[in-house]
């Protein structure tokens, strides 16, 4: 089996250019934990997820402050600007995505899908040609083919 | 004629890249220092024996055995639970804020690196003042400002006391006797200088102090035990610092034996301390050395030296006035350690001369020391501020470094000239 047997080809895909409520509404209705960000040739941006999301909430700076969040609980201003002004609502997807996106081609086998999912840590992977989106795999895509295959037999 | 010639310009070249970034620095000055090697052999007036003669591994041991100490104790959370309890004394006002951290990070970065110091203080405090909703701007300059000054009050403080006090033959106590205390008005007068500054952006009312204060500092604490064996271990280590020159101890031994000590009641892992060495800036010294070495033996540096002689017969004070502004302008510039390094010989040469060269390393350490909070060039604890602040709403940009560090810097050095007027220096 190749990557291209188990890819899903219809897959919902943005501009970088949405903003980032629509793109939770997106998230919320098709379920998917993570979407493509692609030019108007398909070419493959970047891909945005929902660990994306989350972090517009938080200021660049708290990545430095490592262990030291763990034990403040009350964030004070910075709790009420969070409710009250939120100012993620003005970013779009170009500021959040991250950009690039590890890729497979579509002729590659699934054991390798798997390693390279493995290697760079990723729940989804895209499946190009020369950067241009062709489809997706998911990890559950994997499980399915693996197991649903043997006990077909 | 040649041999000078080529040997400057492998140093500007060095130079030249470091300061543009055109190459990693490591990589520009580790060419630089094997080019010097291989022409200077070919030349005649430097070899490998020589090169290897010209690395003053006093300085590295130092560097390297207050670096391990520093990265034990970070890791103990003692740096954050200070910033945290100074920020409760505080009571949230934005100028007490200033004034408490500003002055703590300056005699912390009498005892340990500057840049850790930073690293460390820099986002807990740009945390704090967002949770008050005050502008961190103020409280940021002031941290970082009087960390590059606080540092020249020991000779551990910052690299270019380092080399001086190991080129010149300085002790601890030198340093901490003809230093400390002008470092000490200077780094109150800068806090004053600096609230004038920025004394709009102090004006914010702060709020919700109350969520400061229930911060549980003692949890910053990883290790309370380790902290305190940590500590041990560095008091051992100054106490010795005290005492290193009637004990005959080189500083590096200490600092070593310190590092050592901290390994032995901590027992860390040593992968992860010695992942926190900073070897690229390791690398970076040694390399600097070995070009300046070689610049060196071509005699440019003396002969420079003897040239200015002349001004010093005519007036010892205006030639120390002179060597001030020329040491804080290019530290500022290339940076305080390179010039330190480019520096050191020519003093060197005019202390043989008879010169009353002994207060000439001060001038140094406080021309380079003071100037280097100039431009944001000047050191690195400067780039790294910078760079941290630029992930707060309250970036330092250049013109913020302008109109506020580069002022404090010509007003230290303003005051050092009256000093010498005066005669105290």
């Amino acid at each position: 089996m190749k990557a291209k047997d188990i890819m899903s080809k219809d897959i919902v895909t943005v501009s970088p250019s949405i903003g980032i409520r629509e793109i939770y509404s997106i998230l919320k209705k098709t379920r998917y934990g993570g979407i493509p960000v692609v030019d108007k040739d398909r070419k493959i941006l970047g891909m945005v997820t929902k660990s994306e999301i989350l972090s517009v909430f938080l200021p660049d700076y708290f990545d430095l402050l490592g262990e030291n969040i763990i034990y403040i609980d009350d964030f004070g201003t910075l709790d009420e600007e969070f409710e009250n002004m939120p100012s993620f609502e003005l970013f779009i997807v170009e500021d959040i995505m991250k950009k690039g996106s590890v890729t497979v081609e579509e002729d590659v086998s699934l054991l390798k899908v798997v390693a390279v999912m493995k290697k760079y840590n990723v729940r989804r992977i895209l499946v190009a040609k020369d950067n241009v989106l062709k489809g997706m795999i998911t990890r559950g895509d994997i499980c399915k083919a693996f197991f649903e295959e043997n006990g077909d037999k | 004629m040649l041999n000078p010639i080529i040997a400057s310009t492998i140093l500007i070249a060095a130079l030249y890249m470091v300061i543009t970034e055109k190459m990693d620095k490591v990589i520009a000055v580790s060419c630089g220092a094997l080019l010097m090697i291989i022409v200077g052999q070919m030349l005649g007036f430097y070899s490998q024996k020589k090169a290897l003669l010209a690395i003053d591994f006093n300085t590295l041991g130092l560097l390297l055995g207050m670096m391990i100490i520093t990265s034990i104790l970070k890791r103990t959370g003692f740096f954050t639970y200070i910033a945290i309890t100074l920020a409760k004394i505080s009571g949230g006002r934005p100028w007490k804020l200033m004034a408490i951290l500003g002055v703590s990070t300056a005699f912390i970065s009498m005892l340990v690196d500057n840049v850790t110091t930073i690293v460390i203080i820099v986002p807990i405090s740009i945390l704090v003042c967002d949770i008050l909703g005050i502008n961190p701007l103020p409280i940021l300059m002031a941290e970082v400002v009087l960390s590059i000054i606080g540092g020249v009050a020991t000779l551990v403080g910052d690299p270019p006391n380092i080399f001086i006090g190991s080129a010149a033959g300085l002790s601890f106590n030198d340093f901490l006797v003809n230093l400390f205390p002008v470092t000490l008005v200077v780094v109150f007068f800068s806090l004053f200088i600096l609230k004038f500054i920025h004394r709009k952006q102090l004006s914010g009312k702060p709020r919700n102090f109350q969520a400061v204060l229930n911060i549980d500092a003692k949890k910053a604490i990883k290790d309370p035990r380790g902290m305190l064996k940590c500590l041990l271990a560095l008091g051992v280590t100054f106490s010795l610092f005290f005492l290193h020159e009637s004990l005959g101890l080189y500083p590096s031994f200490i600092a070593l034996l310190g590092a050592g000590l901290a390994f032995l009641l901590l027992r860390p892992n040593p992968e992860d301390i010695f992942h926190d060495v900073e070897w690229p800036l390791l690398a970076f010294f040694t390399c600097f050395f070995v070009i300046v070495g070689g610049l060196q033996e071509t005699g440019i540096l003396s002969h420079l030296a003897k040239k200015t002689v002349f001004l010093a017969d005519v007036d010892i004070r205006l030639y120390k006035i002179v060597l001030l502004w020329v040491t804080g302008i290019f530290s500022s510039m290339i940076g305080a350690v390179p010039f330190t390094m480019i520096m050191i010989p020519i003093i060197k040469t005019l202390s043989g001369l008879g010169i009353n060269g002994g207060s000439l390393w001060w001038i140094l350490a406080i021309g380079v020391g003071f100037g280097a909070a100039g431009l944001p060039t000047g050191s690195a604890a400067s780039i790294i501020g910078i760079s941290i602040s630029k992930k707060s709403r309250s970036p330092i940009d250049i013109k913020t470094w302008l109109s506020s560090a580069t002022v404090v810097a010509v007003a230290s050095l303003i005051f050092v000239t009256i000093l010498i007027l005066a005669g105290l220096f």
